[in-house]
């Protein structure tokens, strides 16, 4: 069934790009206001350590993240990428965070290493409780000199471009011995580098003492990436991330990476935040998932539970349009139709409404609370409300 | 900040490269600067007197300067034979001083040498003696004497001579002789009849002169004709009609009947043919170009009869000649020069050399007097040439160095008047408009700025009494010597043909009331009090200016046909310039122009002569010229009443000159710079006028018979009175061509800096001729 | 790398020798040469010989009734034996009078130019560091001043403030009147203290656009894949900035300060002129304005070999802070 294109609450003639310079200045000074604030709090020097220490909820989990709020105050309004996300990532384990371009799955990531670009951006609300095993602290609140012993050491994290995520002018080998001196301070440099090598070697590269003195830009995409995640590896963190790594490489080089990854999850003990928007990249890594969409968790489970058991309609979706051999003799590519909200406006119901082809009467309503259909199953959907664990059609 | 200490770092560092930076050139003359001075009464005051002076050109020398500034650099070091007094005067008697009223203030006037004339009249020679001081010394010791003087005159006379003293153009006895190496060349002389009968029958060497030159003009005139094009100008028609300028030469030029430029494509070709056709007929292109076949006759006897001379020079039994005859050492400190014929201006020229140490400026081992040696090998200049950007002579002032912009001088303590009392003089360059400031803030002490409404303004903020002369700043307005003018060229403004007739003059006249009334408001606008209106044809600076107390001085061009006066003293400026509009009228009809009463317009101009009229000025192509207004101005009140005036204002100067040069112009703007005689000869002399054989700078073509007349027997009388008449009447006489309309005098302005030099140590009224620097020797610092 | 410089220098030797040739051809061929002014204005001295008759004698000696390419060819092959002939204008050989004024200028030209870089590089990081922030726009407007007011129009406030009004620094001049009795480092510091006022005019005019160009560059560099890499190590931001991104900022202000050699030795003539300082940008100016072709000829010459060789340097030093662009 198609949807009709309803309009959102605040209807205008003219196209919803154009702000009136009254508006722009309004939406100026608000922003302003707002992230003077926040910059206050956060530029303050000696934080005690009170302010950002935490307990975890259970015990189990490296990190939780509960009611995370990201904005970024723009030009044209306050754009709500994270709006009320919750997951856990347990220890030694993988999770998946799976979404569409847009749906705030990166800024998630960003949030969590407090990469996020000051002072438009801001993580307003919720808290990411991170267990260090020395003590548990609230990343949300840590100072930022905290925070860069934490990057690369506690949690690092792997980036999307391996093409652009090295730094042109400096040896491979420079930039790994560098995270690994600046977090171990007393190692001697032949240690270091002797680490370095040892780590090159272990992302399956073979001519180690070759590549250790080349530049970034001697290596193919592949190679850079193992690179990148040599470098994340060094310092043996305790979270990993990985924001999309393959998705800028060629089929045959991701198999490669994705087994190298896999490989690697077996030997070392951190846990995995893997996030991608590719479900065989799930299916074969992760050990839960999390379903995003626009800004907020519509779904969340194991990846038994997700792969067989979808439950939110976009997740559903999102399945069916993988394409398959020998699947369905349409031909045609299953797509869902209609695109993401405007992240200005985020309207007061349910995300997917307009989306959604199955949709019923209570989707009119606010927007869906969350409904736990097992233990480890959550979705945000009106069609599990009344029967749960029932399915509808 | 940690930035800030680089940043001074980084300041140290870079003072300390500009102190460690490479060397200047060692200076040959490198005077030790702290030089106790020997015993001495009064403490020397060692302060340095700065000058700020417009920018030098480096040829500090007697004999080679171009430039004014360049000149004064070299005087300060040179005394000069001459000694002239505030009115430009000469003093005779210069050795025991004679004594002069100026303004009602005797002064006492002093040189080194004292001057002779004396004029034979049976022999027709003009005798110049000069004796000098026996106690002249150079600012190295050396003592001046005669030989100096006689190296002096060689120098200047010998031919690769190309400085800017015209000595060799006098007729000094055995000069020419001298300059040719040949005993006959004064002697032998190409007679009339030889030069026709040449002419008549030219042979291999005058053809090809001939040809040469007819070809050149050809070829300039190719230029001209392009120049036509594109411009509007009185040959526009013509322009239509040939559309290629190849073409349009040939429709001036041609000769052969037969021959159509217009088939020829190329015209490096359609030239050829046409001077082709004219070979070395001279007296054909004469009449094409100028309009009668006796045009080019002087420039072609000129160079026809230059090249005979030579020839019969070569072939003559003149020997070689190794001096001057006519310039004799008569004791170690007296010197003759004899010339034929006596022009009063000369002296100026023959006596106003200055004494140039020969053992500086040429060879020492090269001098013997009595054996024709006289300091340097003949026709080889070098030695001195190689002197050129270090002068040395027996002035008050040694040159020690010129660098950095500035000219180091220090005190000649040989000086014969005594020693300066300003140890260190430095001549700082600097540009026009800083000068005030300059002298104001403390950066130099005197100076010359150009005079205009803005400077007096500038210069009066300094002083705490707003005026001219104060505290802080004392200035003097000196009259420049020269004045502006607008030049009408009688050989291309006038009435069919006749340049003398009573129609042209009254042509010009037309033109000249009516630019005669606008030069008061103009001028008082361009240059406030820095200039003034004058209304003779002569710098007013000069003696023999007509004075406004004087009873027949009048303004000129203040009277109308009938000669009475057009202006009344009641008359405001709007009257003024509707009554010289009425009296231009006047002139225009008697000038044969026809009037038409019920438009009050001119509506046609009698044969030969035009209803417009182009006008150049050199205003730098945006108007900036003092007689521009006096144009516009004129140009609007002539369209009233039908008669259009075209203001060409290129902005290239060079327009303008080559217009005079080709004597193609018809009027124009212009300054003379005059000369401390008020000699005529050069240019209102008819013989000077365009392509007469002479100085050509007669660029008006006046050429009347009594003021040639007046302007030869002034030219040869040393009586001053009587001189001054004659030049009132000449003077007259060309206001009645209506060649010229003096416009402007111009001040200029020298200032001092009260506060740091003595002011009374100043010499006082300072004139045209009589500068801040002569009786330098007394000025003193405070 | 080796052969790359042999090969431009190579090219940049035949390039030399046509720009001279251009060059020489143009100097030919303005309208007023300097022979004919000279005649000009000798042939208007009382009783002098006439314009024609100075005009063919100074031909000859200036050697300028040979054809252009012939000229050229006379110039060239002096030239390469190191004879450039003696200045018309300043009657001296034309390197004695070019060294005797190109000291000054280079004084000038490279302390501004230290100056210069010490002062836009950092405010132009620190300008891309806090972007739109209040010392941004400081920066920027600072900038744009620099940029859009003349050279002159600083010079004269500058005048009227230091040497006027207060009274600190000379007008003008390159010594002060006292310089000659001075000694030793009284005499350093006499021409330090007159040339304060032309190096900060010279350094104002020019800081304005490295200025922006640094912050440009580093606001590209600061938004890029790699420096959020280096944050994601735990770099502090002042390590991120100071090497990692200011590391890339180099090369292309790299490659645009190897371009100002030239201008080292180009004199400003404005200021120069402004300051009566005797450098090398009025004394060119005025050899080129008088046509005096030995000179302009050699320092025209100059100024394009400084230029190939400022881009050669340019180039290598391209190839220096950047490792993508090397040739193995």
């Amino acid at each position: 069934m198609k949807n009709s294109k309803k309009t959102t609450k605040k209807a205008t003639n003219k196209s919803s790009d154009y702000i009136s310079a009254k508006d722009a200045r309004r939406i100026a000074k608000e922003n302003r206001r707002i992230t003077d604030e926040f910059e206050k709090i956060k530029n303050r020097k000696n934080v005690p350590e009170s302010e950002y220490t935490t307990e975890m909820k259970n015990s189990n989990n490296l990190l939780e993240v509960e009611n995370l709020h990201t904005y970024f105050f723009t030009d044209i309004g306050v754009v709500k990428s994270v709006s009320g996300v919750t997951f856990n990532v347990p220890k030694g384990k993988t999770v998946g965070i799976v979404g569409e371009s847009g749906c705030g799955k990166s800024v998630t990531s960003l949030s969590i290493m407090q990469l996020v670009q000051r002072p438009q951006g801001q993580i307003v609300d919720g808290e990411i409780r991170f267990d260090f095993d020395k003590a548990i602290y609230d990343i949300v609140k840590i100072p930022t000199e905290k925070m860069q012993d934490i990057r690369g050491n506690e949690i690092a994290m792997i980036f999307q471009e391996p093409m652009t995520s090295l730094n042109p002018v400096f040896r491979i080998g420079l930039q790994i011995n560098e995270v690994i001196e600046l977090h171990n301070p007393e190692m001697s440099k032949e240690d270091v580098k002797s680490r370095t090598l040892e780590m090159i070697k272990m992302v399956g590269i073979p001519d180690v003492e070759k590549i250790y003195k080349m530049y970034p830009h001697e290596l193919s995409g592949g190679m850079r990436q193992r690179i990148v995640i040599a470098m994340a590896l060094s310092c043996d963190p305790k979270l990993i991330i990985a924001d999309e790594p393959t998705t800028a490489l060629d089929v045959t080089i991701q198999a490669q990476i994705m087994d190298l990854l896999r490989n690697l999850k077996d030997r070392i003990n951190s846990s995995i935040m893997l996030i991608t928007h590719d479900l065989g990249v799930i299916a074969e890594m992760a050990d839960e998932v999390v379903v995003m969409y626009a800004g907020k968790v519509v779904e969340k489970g194991t990846a038994h539970e997700i792969f067989h058991n979808p439950s939110h309609p976009y997740t559903i979706g999102l399945m069916a349009s993988r394409p398959g051999i020998g699947d369905k003799k349409s031909g045609k590519l299953f797509s869902i139709p209609g695109s993401v909200p405007n992240p200005v406006d985020m309207p007061n119901y349910c995300y997917f409404r307009d989306r959604c082809d199955r949709a019923i009467d209570a989707c009119n309503g606010e927007y869906p609370p969350q409904i736990f259909l097992s233990d480890t199953h959550m979705v945000t959907c009106y069609r599990y409300l009344k029967d749960k664990g029932e399915q509808n059609d | 900040m940690k930035k800030l200490l680089v940043l001074l770092l980084i300041l140290t560092l870079a003072v300390s490269i500009v102190g460690c930076a490479p060397k200047e050139e060692k200076v040959e003359e490198a005077v030790a600067p702290v030089e106790t001075p020997e015993v001495v009464e009064e403490p020397v005051n060692l302060t340095p007197l700065v000058v700020g002076y417009a920018a030098f050109s480096e040829k500090f020398s007697p004999f080679f300067s171009s430039t004014a500034y360049d000149a004064d650099v070299s005087s300060l070091t040179q005394e000069s034979l001459l000694t002239t007094d505030r009115t430009g005067g000469i003093i005779y008697n210069a050795i025991d001083g004679e004594k002069g009223i100026y303004n009602g203030v005797e002064y006492f006037y002093s040189g080194m040498a004292d001057v002779k004339v004396d004029y034979d009249e049976a022999s027709d020679i003009t005798t110049y003696n000069m004796k000098i001081r026996d106690d002249v010394r150079f600012s190295d010791g050396e003592y001046a004497d005669a030989d100096d003087i006689i190296f002096s005159y060689y120098v200047l006379s010998d031919p690769t001579y190309t400085g800017s003293s015209t000595l060799y153009s006098y007729d000094i006895i055995g000069m020419t002789n001298y300059r040719m190496n040949n005993s006959m060349a004064e002697e032998l002389v190409i007679s009339p009849d030889e030069l026709a009968a040449e002419l008549e029958n030219p042979g291999e060497e005058s053809i090809s002169i001939i040809e040469s030159f007819v070809a050149d003009i050809l070829i300039s005139e190719v230029d001209w004709v392009k120049s036509l094009y594109g411009a509007d100008t009185w040959a526009n028609d013509y322009v239509e009609m040939h559309p290629e300028a190849k073409d349009l030469f040939a429709f001036f030029y041609n000769i052969d009947d037969d021959y159509d430029s217009y088939a020829v494509e190329d015209e490096a070709t359609v030239i050829e043919d046409i001077l082709a056709q004219y070979g070395s007929d001279w007296k054909t292109l004469s009449a094409n170009y100028g309009g009668t076949e006796s045009y080019f006759q002087p420039d072609i006897e000129a160079a026809v009869g230059e090249s005979l001379l030579q020839a019969k020079l070569a072939s003559s039994e003149g020997v070689e000649v190794p001096n001057i005859e006519g310039i004799k050492k008569l004791s170690q400190t007296e010197v003759e020069v004899k010339v034929r014929g006596f022009e009063a201006p000369a002296v100026y020229t023959i006596a106003g050399i200055d004494i140039a140490p020969m053992h500086y400026y040429g060879d020492e081992s090269l001098y013997d007097y009595d054996k024709d040696m006289f300091g340097f090998q003949r026709e080889d200049l070098s030695i001195v040439e190689s002197k050129t950007t270090k002068p040395m002579g027996a002035g008050p002032y040694e040159f020690i160095k010129y660098q950095d912009k500035i000219v180091y001088f220090e005190a000649n303590e040989y000086y014969y008047k005594g020693e300066p009392k300003t140890k260190y003089l430095q001549l700082k360059e600097t540009t026009d408009g800083e000068m005030i400031a300059g002298v104001g803030i403390g950066e130099i002490d005197i100076a010359n700025p150009s005079g205009s409404v803005a400077k007096f303004e500038e210069l009066k903020t300094y002083n705490t009494n707003l005026e001219v002369v104060g505290d802080v700043i004392t200035a003097n307005s000196v009259d420049n010597l020269g004045y502006g003018y607008i030049g009408i060229n009688a050989t291309n403004v006038n009435v069919d043909g006749n340049p003398d007739s009573e129609e042209s003059k009254n042509l010009r006249k037309g033109f000249a009331t009516v630019y005669s009334v606008y030069r008061d408001v103009a001028i008082d606008s361009y240059y406030g009090d820095a200039a003034m209106v004058i209304n003779y044809p002569i710098s007013n600076t000069s003696w023999a200016a007509p004075q406004k107390a004087d009873e027949d001085y009048e303004v000129a061009y203040s009277k109308d046909i009938d000669g009475n006066q057009i202006f009344t003293s009641s008359m405001v400026a709007d009257e003024k310039y509707d009554a010289a509009l009425e009296a231009a009228k006047g002139y225009f009809k008697a000038a044969g122009y026809t009037y038409d009463e019920t438009s009050g317009m001119f509506t046609a101009a009698p044969e030969g002569a035009f209803l417009e009229y182009e006008i150049i000025v050199p205003g730098s192509g945006e108007g900036d010229h003092p007689a521009f207004a006096i144009l516009a101005d004129t140009r609007e009140a002539l369209t009233k009443i039908g008669i259009t005036l075209n203001i060409n204002d290129p902005s290239d100067t060079n327009v303008l000159w080559n217009s005079l040069d080709s004597n193609v112009h018809l009027m124009w703007t212009a300054a003379w710079g005059s000369t401390i005689d008020p000699d005529m000869y050069q240019v209102y002399h008819s013989s000077n006028g365009k392509g007469k054989g002479g100085t050509d700078s007669n660029s008006y073509n006046i050429a009347d018979p009594e003021l040639d007349r007046l302007i030869i027997e002034a030219r040869q009388s040393t009586d001053q009175a009587f001189r001054k008449v004659a030049y009132k009447q000449a003077l007259d006489i060309i206001l009645d061509w209506a060649v010229e309309v003096p416009t402007y005098q111009r001040q200029n302005l020298v200032i001092f800096s009260t506060e740091r030099v003595d002011m009374d140590t100043v010499t006082p009224n300072i004139t045209t001729y009589w500068g801040w620097m002569n009786d330098i020797e007394l000025l003193e610092m405070n | 790398m080796r052969k790359y410089i042999i090969k431009r220098i190579a090219i940049s030797v035949v390039l030399l020798f046509f720009v001279s040739m251009i060059i020489y051809i143009i100097m030919r061929s303005i309208p007023t040469s300097y022979v004919e002014t000279q005649a000009r204005m000798l042939s208007q001295m009382p009783g002098a010989k006439s314009y024609a008759d100075w005009l063919a004698q100074l031909n000859t000696t200036y050697g300028m009734d040979k054809g252009i390419l012939e000229g050229f060819m006379q110039w060239a092959s002096n030239a390469i034996h190191g004879d450039f002939g003696d200045s018309w204008q300043f009657n001296v050989p034309v390197v004695e009078k070019f060294q005797s004024v190109i000291w000054d200028s280079f004084k000038l030209g490279s302390i501004a130019f230290i100056l210069q870089i010490f002062i836009a590089i950092p405010l132009g990081i620190l300008a891309a560091r806090k972007q739109y922030s209040r010392s941004d726009y400081t920066i920027t407007v600072l900038a744009l001043l620099g940029i859009s007011l003349p050279a002159f129009f600083f010079a004269t406030i500058l005048k009227l403030i230091f040497s006027a009004w207060l009274g600190w620094l000379p007008l003008y001049g390159k010594v002060g009147r006292y310089y000659e009795l001075l000694s030793g480092f009284d005499q350093f510091f006499d021409i330090a203290i007159h040339f304060i006022l032309p190096i900060l005019t010279l350094t104002i005019v020019g800081v304005g656009g490295l200025m922006r160009y640094t912050r440009t560059n580093m606001l590209e560099v600061l938004n890029s894949d790699y420096i959020r890499t280096a944050r994601a190590k735990g770099l502090s931001e002042k390590r991120v900035v100071n090497y990692h991104a200011f590391r890339n900022t180099l090369i292309p202000i790299v490659t645009i300060l190897g371009g100002t050699l030239p201008g080292l030795f180009a004199g400003a003539l404005i200021t120069e002129t402004l300051f009566q300082i005797p450098g090398i940008g009025y004394t060119g100016y005025l050899a080129m304005v008088s046509g005096d072709i030995p000179f302009t000829m050699f320092y025209m010459v100059f100024m394009a070999f400084l230029t190939l060789l400022g881009t050669l340097i340019a180039d290598i030093l391209y190839a220096v802070v950047d490792p993508r662009v090397r040739v193995s």
